[in-house]
């Protein structure tokens, strides 16, 4: 046993870090996105509009400006002020004193530290304290200062920088002697005089200075904070060596149609509402329009995602063809619960979403569906959303099909219930019964070979079919037995033609047959074949319409072809429909003789995935797991279980939940 | 019926739902095979006449084609029993229209419920007016293609007479409403009176 060792932990060191490399990190972080200069504005105004003080309308302003130095006099710095705002309040606070929750007045403290985050009901976009460091990268010194006026007319000025590898500090002093630091670095620029707070970045990288003064700085805030501008009237100006600019609202999205024209189409949602475990999120407002895809700039295309105002991103992986999809753009917002939500969802930097996490998942799905509604109401795009989201979600389906049969292949457990006359099926083992009161029999078919292929010469056997009512109802009923390709619908036989009779309540009717069906070379192209049998409703009833199809059978077999691999797994098939909102799904024996899961789509579970696909099949992967187990618990003779563990339940449910936590690791680690 | 289609060594094969092929029905498929190809030349100049053989207009196109297909109604060249039943003539038809007159390759939809022939055939028994105000043949497609539709033409003969003037967010409307009133459910156990009932329900919602 090893001894704890007795440390006093309150006297040991500060773990050195490389704020240099550190520093980097961060740089390299926004370099990924849209580069350190688009950080920069984004975080600054995002600081001042955070700060924005209850009255801010009208008063609320923001300033950047470039004061190019003089050699030998004082430096080129860069100056981001804003205005209506509480300035930097608050104490300067020991360490000690920052050991606990900073309230949210104590904003110089807050800006001084790092990563100190800001709670989200506190309304702020920026949430992790890491943004002033982008500050710090943009300082070819590494180093930032900041003053502050505030209400109580007091005034500081701070100093952030990075002195050497190890080496990060902050100092600041106040009132006089503060207005004679900055005087002194920095003589050209005039003290605070409103409410508010500057950051002042000493000798700017060049992209920065570049950007400012060619107008591309004021296009990043315009694009970034269009909806303040919009909503508020928020005054953002830049300031540079060719004069003044003011951020305005981007024609492209200050000018979004709201008429269909002949070159422009548009889609206007207001208020649609989603529920995520039984709390109710609003998408507030999502307006999106398209043109020919020429005729859209690139970094206009797609849909821009704004979160408190804020342009976060721009979504742009819908499905629907790239020549379609490549001539949308606009943007959607979100009430303030799902601006939370999705906050949470968010990146460090602010340029993007984890589209997996709970909220973004569900914008992601709305977003995709919104547009394929679009696509399909008015761009001619002909594919009925609906019908596209069934063909995605059976993509979906036969990938997890194929992890699943793969695991029970693993098992030894890959051919259940295949063949015939008990060849190659394990004794005992059956799926869930068909316990609709008016089902179909159609037994089990007499195939000549273990697997489900039949050759020329040879003969299918124990082609029959009974009727069963388990109702108090008598129903005029018809039944049809065929024959027919699988590959092209061509019936080719038929066993029992159209026979109406009634079916009387409470009883069995039939077999009709058993049919034998020789396959002779000439009369049958090789191929896939199917047996189907169908029971229709003749009358109308209070539960049944006239056509209904009351049930319906289907066996198949191969001609002269091996079936292919999915006809040979344990798995046959998995599909969601729509059970009883509590149950997860059911599974029962195929046409195939394999398993067929079927999982309720109407299930909260299935249902707060949204449109994760990766997310599906491994809920899929979890739902046919429990299933196996259930499936070799009925068997006579377990593969999964020991007499020891069946015989004790404390152990056995041990022996469950060890084998589906090393099924699920097995998963997680072959991706 | 059979008909005559050429595997890839262009070799004739006889094909029929019957296993049994008396040398009448190889004289008929015979026939047959030349009347086809005789229709595709007369189709491929029809088209050609009206500016249709250029890719442009496919609604045009396609419906034009569909109204020389109503040679498959005549109980001579297709048997009335055959008519749904056997699909290998929209097979056969493949084998001798011309680029321009078929959309493309034969595919998995050849010969099946989806031929692109049978829609054209199924399309033109409704008023060109009435297509042409709906004005997309994927929306006309969408409603081809649902299963009832495709088990029970008179449901597209119901639609040429009942819906005339129908837009196209009629259609897609009324082809969503049919859908779910169908699902799981045939209508060719219906009479006439029956379905076209039916059919004016959904046209009230």
């Amino acid at each position: 046993m090893v001894e704890e060792i007795n440390l006093d932990l309150e006297k040991g060191r500060d773990i050195p870090v490389n704020w240099e490399h550190q520093l980097k990190n961060i740089k390299d972080q926004y370099r990924k996105e849209k580069g350190v200069v688009h950080g920069v504005q984004k975080d600054a105004v995002q600081n001042g509009w955070d700060a924005r003080a209850n009255d801010f309308e009208k008063k609320w302003g923001f300033t950047i400006q470039l004061h190019t130095g003089q050699p030998g006099t004082f430096p080129t710095f860069v100056t981001m002020t804003d205005e209506g705002t509480y300035g930097l309040t608050g104490s300067v606070l020991t360490r000690e004193e920052m050991e606990d929750e900073l309230p949210v007045e104590e904003r110089w403290a807050r800006f001084q530290s790092s990563f100190f985050s800001k709670s989200e009901e506190e309304g702020a976009i920026g949430a992790r304290g890491q943004g002033k460091f982008i500050f710090i990268g943009a300082s070819k010194k590494h180093r930032i200062y900041y003053d502050t006026f505030r209400s109580d007319e007091t005034y500081r000025i701070g100093i952030h920088g990075v002195v050497s590898k190890t080496k990060c500090v902050i100092d600041q002093w106040d009132g006089e002697e503060g207005l004679r630091k900055i005087n002194e670095r920095f003589p050209t620029l005039s003290p605070l005089t409103k409410v508010g707070t500057r950051i002042i970045i000493v000798d700017p990288i060049d992209e920065l200075i570049d950007a400012i003064n060619d107008g591309s700085f004021i296009e990043m805030i315009s694009e970034t904070w269009w909806e303040i501008i919009q909503k508020f009237g928020a005054s953002i100006r830049v300031i540079s060596d060719k004069g003044e600019t003011s951020a305005k609202v981007p024609d492209f999205l200050a000018e979004l149609p709201k008429n269909d024209t002949k070159e422009v189409k548009f889609w206007y949602r207001e208020n649609d509402k989603f529920e995520i475990s039984g709390t109710s999120f609003r998408i507030k407002r999502l307006h999106i329009a398209w043109k020919e895809p020429d005729d859209v700039p690139s970094d206009e295309k797609g849909i821009v995602i704004q979160r408190r105002c804020m342009n976060v991103c721009t979504f742009n992986t819908f499905n629907i063809p790239r020549n379609i999809s490549d001539g949308l753009y606009g943007y959607i917002q979100f009430d303030d619960e799902l601006d939370r939500l999705m906050s949470a969802a968010e990146s460090v930097t602010h340029y993007g979403f984890d589209w997996r996490r709970s909220g973004a998942s569900q914008v992601r799905g709305y977003i995709r569906e919104q547009v394929s509604k679009f696509a399909y109401e008015k761009l001619e795009f002909g594919v009925d959303p609906e019908i596209r989201r069934t063909r995605e979600r059976r993509e979906v389906e036969k990938r997890a099909l194929s992890i699943a049969n793969q695991v029970a292949k693993i098992l030894g457990i890959d051919s259940l219930g295949r063949g015939s006359k008990g060849k190659g099926k394990r004794k005992g083992v059956k799926g869930k019964k068909d316990k609709h009161p008016i089902r179909l029999d159609l037994g089990e078919l007499n195939l000549p070979n273990e697997n489900l292929r039949v050759n020329y010469g040879e003969t299918v056997e124990n082609i029959k079919v009974s009727v069963i009512n388990e109702t108090d109802q008598d129903i005029k009923s018809q039944l049809k037995m065929w024959l027919f390709s699988a590959e092209d619908g061509h019936i080719i036989e038929e066993f029992v033609p159209a026979t109406d009779f009634v079916l009387k309540k409470n009883s069995i009717k039939g077999p009709f047959g058993p049919f034998a069906l020789r396959l002779e070379n000439g009369d049958y192209l090789p191929g896939h074949y199917k047996i189907r049998t169908r029971l229709i409703c003749m009358d109308n009833y209070p539960e049944y319409d006239k056509g209904d199809i009351l049930a319906e059978r289907t066996k198949s077999f191969f001609l002269e072809i091996d079936p292919p691999e999915r006809f040979s797994g344990m798995w046959e098939d998995i599909v969601g429909v729509e059970l009883d909102q509590e149950r997860l799904g059911v599974y029962s024996v195929g046409e195939y003789g394999g398993y067929v899961y079927k999982y309720n789509l109407k299930h909260k579970a299935y249902e707060a995935i949204g449109d994760d696909e990766e997310a599906i099949v491994e809920y899929l992967f979890r739902l046919t797991n429990q299933a196996i187990i259930e499936i070799d618990l009925q068997s006579d003779t377990s593969v999964l279980f020991d007499e020891e563990e069946l015989g004790d339940p404390v152990i056995l449910a041990e022996k469950m939940g060890s084998l589906k936590g090393v099924w699920l690791n097995d998963y997680y680690s072959s991706e | 019926m059979t008909v005559i289609v050429r595997n890839t060594s262009a070799e004739k094969v006889f094909k029929s739902i019957k296993k049994v092929i008396t040398k009448k029905e190889i004289a008929q498929a015979e026939e047959l095979d030349r009347f086809l190809q005789m229709k595709m030349d007369e189709i491929k100049n029809d088209l050609a006449s009206r500016g249709l053989l250029d890719g442009q207009g496919n609604l045009e196109r396609w419906y034009y084609l569909g109204e020389h297909l109503l040679f498959i109604d005549d109980a001579v060249v297709v048997p009335p029993e055959d008519r749904f039943q056997d699909q290998y003539i929209w097979e056969a038809l493949w084998q001798h229209a011309p680029l321009g007159v078929r959309p493309g390759e034969p595919n998995s939809r050849t010969g099946t419920k989806r031929d692109h022939f049978r829609e054209c055939y199924m399309l033109s028994k409704i008023p060109y007016s009435t297509v042409k105000g709906v004005g997309s043949w994927s929306d006309w497609v969408n409603f081809l293609e649902t299963p009832v539709v495709m088990d029970d033409l008179r449901i597209v003969q119901w639609v040429g007479r009942e819906l005339q003037g129908v837009d196209r967010q009629g259609l897609r409307d009324y082809t969503k409403r049919l859908r779910e009133k169908f699902k799981n459910r045939v209508s060719t156990v219906l009479s006439n009176e029956e379905l076209h009932k039916e059919l004016k329900d959904i046209r009230g919602k």
